[in-house]
C-alpha cells in the first residue's frame, strides 16, 4: 500500500528540456515563478502560457500529464476563488443577493489568483518531470556554493538531502515489514477510531525510529571508512555546463520578462 | 614479503552503563602479509568486528599498537592515508550505500579524496567492471540484490585504489549464491590485483582457500595457521564455538567409523577425491 508514494514524480527522458542544465532549469523557473505575479495583463498570461507550452512541448511529456499536477490543488483552487470573489467588494456590483455581493473587482482578483496559482504549479511540475530529485539537489549545492564564504553548509545541505532521498525506499521497505511483523502478532490498523488508529501507529514508528538510527550509525561510519571528511578538498565526477540550449532559454525567458516589466 | 597489517598487544575496552569494564579484545597480536589473504573466524561477541575497525582507524586501540603499511593508526596526521589505503566493506549492504544512483556511490571515495574529474569517471568504470556490475551504472541501490549491493560496495572501496580489503561479515547476510560470487571476487582481486584481503566470517567454508586462518575468541586469538591445520583441528574450533566445514566433519565421522581418509579433507572435492581413492 506504501509503495505507490512517488516522490517528485521524475519523468525519465531524454528531451531538450531533460538535457538542459538543472541550475539554469532550476533560476529560469524561480524567475518564471517571479514574473507570474508581476503580470497585470491578459497578454502578459498569454506570454507566460506560451513559455509554458513551449517548455512541455520540448519535454515531449503530455499537456494532460501536466495538469495532472493541478489534481490535488482544485481544493485550494476553490477556496481562494470563492473567498476573493465574496471578500473583496471594489468596483462595480455584478450580483447581489442576501448577504452575498459579486463586485467587478473581486471577480477580476480571483480569477487572476487562480490563473497564477495554476501557472505556479504547471511550472514546477515541468521541472519536477524532466529533473531527477539528485539533479536538483546537485544544482541547489552548486548554486549555494557561493554562501558557503558566509558559513552556510552548501554541501551538508545537498548530502542530508541526497542521503534522505536514498533511504526514503530503504525505509518504505522496513516500514512495510515492520507492519507485516505487528499484522501477524495480531495488531491492526486500519480498524477503530481516529484515536485508537493513531495509537496503533506507536508499534510501527518506535522500531522504526530505533532501526533509523541504527542505520545512520552504520552509514557514518561506511562514510568515515570512505574518508569522507566535509565538503572541502572534494571534487566531484558529475559536470554541469551550460550549453547553447540553455542561454536560448535564458534569452526567451528574458524577453518576456521585458515584455512584463513594461507595461503588460 | 613484508607485513602490512601488524599489530602488538592489542586490547580494546569499554566501559559498561553498570561501571563494568569489558574487553572486546585483549592482547592481540597479528600480521598479515603484504598481498595475501587472510581470514579471521569467530563467533559472535570474539571481537572479530572490533578488529575489523582498528584496521581503518575507525576506533583506536585502547591498548597496544596497530600498525597498517608501517603507519601507526594512532597518528592522526595519517588517519585519511590509511582509510585510503584500506577499503571496507561491512555486513548490512543497505547500510553502506550513500548516493541514490550506482555510479555516484562508487564515486563517493574519490570525490572526497579529492580526485580530479576525468580520472574519478575512469576509476568508477574500472571499479564496476571489476565487480562485473558496470551495465548497473545508472541504477538505483534499492532496486538492487543484497548480493549486488555488496559488490557496488566492494566497488566503492575498489575506486579508492586501496593496497587491502577488509570484509567485515560482508557475506552474513547473503543467499549462498551471492556469497559465492562475492568470494570469487575478492579472490580475483587478491590474486590479480595483489590487494592484501582480510575476510571476516564465521562460515568456515570461506576460510578454505586463504593464505592465513585466525580463530578469535573471547577477544583474544586461539589460534592461527593455514586452512589445513586450522579447520581439521576439531577440539580447538570447539572452544571457539565453531563448526568445521561440512567436509572436514564428513571426513571425520568417517575415520570414526573406522574407514581411512586423510585428516587432511577441507572441502568437498579432497573429501571426494579421498573416497575416490579407497576403491
Amino acid at each position: 500500500m506504501i509503495k505507490n508514494i512517488t516522490l517528485g514524480q521524475y519523468f525519465p527522458g531524454d528531451s531538450v528540456m531533460h538535457r538542459m542544465d538543472p541550475r539554469m532549469k532550476f533560476l529560469l523557473t524561480l524567475a518564471l515563478i517571479v514574473l507570474i505575479f508581476c503580470v497585470r495583463t491578459v497578454y502578459g498570461y498569454a506570454a507566460v502560457v506560451a513559455v509554458l507550452l513551449l517548455a512541455i512541448l520540448l519535454s515531449r511529456i503530455s499537456v494532460k500529464y501536466v495538469l495532472k499536477g493541478i489534481k490535488p490543488l482544485w481544493f485550494i483552487l476553490v477556496f481562494t476563488f470563492i473567498l476573493n470573489i465574496f471578500f473583496i467588494t471594489e468596483g462595480e456590483v455584478l450580483l447581489e443577493w442576501w448577504i452575498f455581493r459579486i463586485t467587478e473587482g473581486g471577480l477580476i482578483k480571483a480569477v487572476n489568483i487562480a490563473v497564477r496559482l495554476v501557472l505556479l504549479v504547471s511550472i514546477t511540475t515541468v521541472l519536477t518531470l524532466t529533473t531527477s530529485p539528485m539533479e536538483i539537489t546537485d544544482a541547489l549545492e552548486r548554486l549555494l556554493k557561493p554562501l558557503t564564504v558566509l558559513h552556510f553548509p552548501a554541501h551538508e545541505m545537498a548530502l542530508m538531502m541526497s542521503i534522505a532521498l536514498r533511504f526514503i525506499p530503504t525505509l518504505v521497505d522496513e516500514t512495510d515489514r515492520i507492519m507485516k511483523a505487528q499484522t501477524a502478532r495480531g495488531a491492526s490498523f486500519d480498524s477503530g477510531g481516529l484515536i485508537k488508529r493513531a495509537k496503533g501507529m506507536v508499534p510501527i514508528l518506535v522500531p522504526l525510529f530505533v532501526s533509523a538510527f541504527k542505520r545512520a550509525d552504520e552509514l557514518a561510519l561506511a562514510m568515515e571508512s570512505r574518508c569522507y571528511h566535509g565538503g572541502k578538498n572534494r571534487t566531484r565526477m558529475k559536470v554541469m555546463h551550460m550549453s547553447f540550449r540553455d542561454f536560448v532559454a535564458l534569452g526567451i525567458v528574458a524577453g518576456v520578462t521585458v515584455f512584463i516589466c513594461f507595461g503588460f | 614479503m613484508e607485513d602490512f597489517v601488524r599489530t602488538q598487544g592489542v586490547t580494546y575496552s569499554y566501559t559498561s552503563e553498570e561501571g563494568d569494564v569489558n574487553f572486546a579484545l585483549n592482547g592481540v597480536d597479528i600480521t598479515v602479509k603484504k598481498g595475501s589473504f587472510a581470514v579471521i573466524l569467530g563467533h559472535n561477541g570474539s571481537g572479530k568486528s572490533t578488529f575489523a575497525k582498528l584496521l581503518n582507524a575507525l576506533s583506536l586501540p585502547t591498548g597496544g599498537k596497530v600498525w597498517i603499511d608501517g603507519m601507526d593508526t594512532a597518528d592522526a596526521e595519517r588517519t585519511f592515508e590509511i582509510r585510503g589505503s584500506v577499503g571496507m566493506v561491512f555486513q548490512n549492504p543497505d547500510n553502506q550505500l550513500v548516493a541514490t544512483v550506482v555510479d555516484e556511490d562508487v564515486a563517493f571515495g574519490p570525490e572526497n579524496l579529492g580526485v580530479p574529474q576525468p580520472e574519478i569517471v575512469e576509476r568508477v568504470e574500472q571499479a564496476l567492471t571489476a565487480v562485473n556490475m558496470l551495465k548497473y551504472k545508472k541504477r538505483a541501490p534499492h532496486m538492487l540484490s543484497g548480493g549486488q549491493k555488496q559488490r557496488i560496495a566492494i566497488a566503492g572501496a575498489l575506486a579508492m585504489h586501496p593496497k587491502m580489503i577488509v570484509l567485515d561479515e560482508a557475506t552474513a547476510m547473503l543467499d549462498p549464491r551471492g556469497r559465492k560470487k562475492i568470494l570469487e571476487i575478492v579472490t580475483r582481486l587478491n590474486r590479480e590485483e595483489g590487494i592484501t584481503i582480510v575476510l571476516i566470517t564465521h562460515f568456515m567454508e570461506e576460510a578454505v582457500d586463504a593464505d592465513q586462518v585466525i580463530v578469535l575468541s573471547d577477544g583474544q586469538v586461539l589460534c592461527q595457521g593455514t586452512p589445513h591445520e586450522i579447520l581439521t583441528d576439531q577440539a580447538m574450533l570447539k572452544k571457539a564455538g565453531l563448526l568445521p566445514p561440512f567436509a572436514a566433519q564428513m571426513a571425520m565421522e568417517l575415520r570414526e567409523a573406522g574407514i581411512p581418509i586423510a585428516q587432511t579433507c577441507i572441502t568437498t572435492r579432497e573429501l571426494v577425491e579421498e573416497i575416490c581413492r579407497l576403491q
